[in-house]
């Protein structure tokens, strides 16, 4: 996805360029005001240094496969086999597919990155007919072979052997950083010996750009100031909200105060805000949720006279919408305007849930348990929300146990990428039961750099999906 | 595209290598021309005010965005920013130098629809190629954050935009 959506983006937003007249306005801005430099820039691009993989891949013996699944494996089979390439060195590999004239059609590509250069890399593509006959073909193929075949990791071109060479360089790059994962609360000269140690292990290859010696602190976020508004002035708009809308105190801690000043028309007034809380607030985690809401509860704003505290104004953003008259307390999600009619009941699922988005560390929804997930989501599906996106549940009788699910899944990743125990067992699991195509588990892995997922059918553990993602190189 | 001149300070080189790519971040963190180009003007004059403290070896792009990013995120606080209705449709995109060039747009609006927070990450991940660690860092949170925010915003796409980038 990296390079696709980044070179979408930039095609898509090219219209929207920096000018001359931008340059100018900013080098206005700072005019007497030049600072001495005290440190030497960096000149260069920062490469991206993820590596994406994207992958699907080939399943393992005595799992059952998806039609797509097998598409897939197939496409890895066949260029593994046809170019000596080995399964692992494809986590390295974007995958994307098609179809044409019938056949599909699998591709094999590389995002830049200090590891791997897309020029030298290449591109596979393989074909595979509707009689599942499948043909493999390299960018690089015209090109004499004795290019690459040195495994020299200078070359232009990169076959499998420069390929194997980086593999190699790319897992002890990983390795290093799991035994250095403090490195940067050292010393700032035994931080520049370590990375000079991994320099070496990784030649000819660049160090990562990250890999350098600096201190870990970082400036703190701004924040803005808030405005301090007088208790009778908050009074007033209070009382004003509470007439007009039938807002109180309980349902207005679904939203922050935000007040200032306006005093453009020479009469002073205080504008108070009422905003749905904030999308940036890390306790609210669900993205599902959050977006959806502020949507709805919309922006309420009073405006006060300073000089008598009269209100001058009262408005609602979302006034006009769908009202709320139609909806219960089992479909009021559907209403387009979370009006004081609505709000007790948003008020009751947010409770409902709160202990158990407290059982979690912060803005970690991942990691709930398959019990809470679909106590959860119940509850939304409870209040009329979409079931397609509130889909988690609770196993059905006959279907695979988590416990099952999650041997399942390991075993699918080890095989697909050959994995070992060992090369596992960073990786932390975790289960969601959805109730997506009549029971879907999906196993989610995590690790220090890396992550990926196994989709696996409920009720016989067909493999629909494994794709793992060891594109996170980094310190983290 | 406009021919800049010749940098000639740390500035205008930053602004010349960093300028479009930057003003198009911005843009997909805010869907709004005029804000977006405010806070690529306003990323550089801070950039400029703090240039003595980028220490040597830390990658200016990550430091140009943790600025970006801050500088987003102040005005998405903003009231009258949160009472426009932001949602973006293929129109809202900003006209293209070359329209022949222009490739389908669903996958890029279905990454705009993402929810603030995880398309932050997607977008400084997959448009600016900043690696998790960095991305932790300049946006101040547990490397283990951006990675369920990254997790679930690819989660999401991957319903959206099976048969795009996502069928693999």
């Amino acid at each position: 996805m990296n390079e696709r959506f980044h070179d979408d983006a930039d095609r898509l937003l090219n219209g929207l360029a920096w000018t001359r007249q931008d340059t100018q306005a900013v080098l206005a801005a700072t005019k007497g005001e030049r600072p001495e430099m005290k440190k030497k820039i960096r000149a260069g691009l920062v490469l991206a240094v993820s590596l994406l993989l994207v992958a699907a891949v080939a399943l393992a013996i005595g799992l059952s496969k998806s039609p797509e699944y097998a598409v897939l494996e197939k496409a890895r089979q066949t260029v593994c086999e046809q170019y000596g390439l080995k399964p692992e060195w494809l986590t390295m590999f974007n995958t994307t597919t098609g179809r044409v004239a019938g056949k599909q059609i699998v591709l094999f590509d590389v995002t830049s990155s200090t590891f791997v250069q897309p020029d030298a890399v290449g591109k596979y593509t393989v074909t595979i007919a509707a009689d599942r006959q499948a043909t493999a073909s390299w960018s690089h193929d015209n090109v004499d072979p004795s290019l690459w075949q040195n495994a020299d990791l200078t070359a232009s071109v990169w076959g499998a052997p420069q390929l194997e060479q980086m593999f190699a360089r790319y897992t002890a790059y990983r390795t290093w950083w799991a035994e250095h994962e403090n490195v940067y609360e050292l010393p700032l000269a035994q931080q520049t010996a370590l990375f000079a140690e991994l320099q070496q292990t990784l030649a000819p290859l660049a160090l990562p750009p990250e890999c350098s010696a600096r201190t870990g602190d970082t400036a703190p976020l701004a924040t803005p100031t808030p405005v301090p508004v007088p208790a009778a002035a908050l009074t007033a708009a209070k009382e004003a909200l509470s007439a007009k809308y039938a807002l109180n105190d309980d349902m207005l801690s679904l939203f922050t105060l935000n007040a200032s000043v306006d005093s453009s028309d020479g009469q002073p007034v205080w504008i108070v805000a009422y905003n749905p809380v904030d999308y940036d607030n890390p306790g609210e985690a669900d993205w599902r949720w959050l977006d959806f809401l502020s949507k709805r509860l919309g922006n309420y704003q009073v405006q006060v006279r300073q000089s008598d505290n009269t209100v001058v104004q009262v408005q609602w953003s979302l006034e006009g919408e769908k009202g709320s008259d139609t909806y219960t307390e089992n479909n009021w999600a559907q209403a387009d305007a979370y009006d004081a009619r609505i709000l007790p009941w948003v008020l009751s699922l947010l409770r409902a849930n709160a202990p158990i988005i407290a059982r979690y560390p912060e803005d970690q929804t991942e990691w709930f348990s398959v019990q809470d997930a679909a106590a959860y989501d119940q509850a939304f599906r409870d209040a009329g929300f979409n079931a397609n996106v509130y889909n988690h549940g609770l196993p059905q009788p006959g279907d695979l146990t988590q416990e099952q699910a999650l041997q399942c899944a390991q075993q699918a990743m080890r095989e697909a990428y050959s994995l070992t125990d060992e090369q596992l067992k960073p990786y932390t699991l975790t289960a969601s039961y959805l109730l997506d195509q009549g029971g879907t588990w999906q196993i989610s892995f995590y690790s220090g750099d890396g992550m990926g997922n196994v989709d696996l059918r409920a009720a016989d553990g067909e493999v629909q999906t494994v794709q793992l993602d060891s594109g996170v190189i980094g310190n983290g | 595209m406009e021919v800049l001149p010749q940098p000639e300070s740390p500035l205008e080189r930053l602004m010349a290598q960093y300028g479009d790519s930057l003003l198009r971040t911005c843009w997909m963190m805010l869907n709004d021309r005029d804000l977006a180009r405010d806070a690529a003007q306003e990323t550089f004059l801070k950039a400029y005010r703090a240039l003595p403290t980028l220490r040597e070896g830390e990658t200016e792009k990550a430091w140009l965005m943790q600025i970006a990013v801050n500088v987003c995120r102040d005005m998405r606080r903003g009231f009258w920013f949160r009472r426009i209705d932001r949602r973006i449709t293929p129109d809202d995109l900003p006209e293209t130098v070359r329209e022949d060039e222009r490739p389908d747009p669903t996958p890029f609006l279905a990454v705009m629809s993402l929810p603030a927070k995880d398309r932050e990450t997607v977008v400084l991940h997959y448009y600016q190629g900043l690696s998790l660690a960095e991305i932790a860092k300049l946006t101040e949170v547990p490397a283990s954050t951006v990675r369920a925010r990254l997790a679930r915003a690819k989660k999401k796409l991957h319903r959206k935009l099976e048969g795009w980038y996502y069928d693999e």
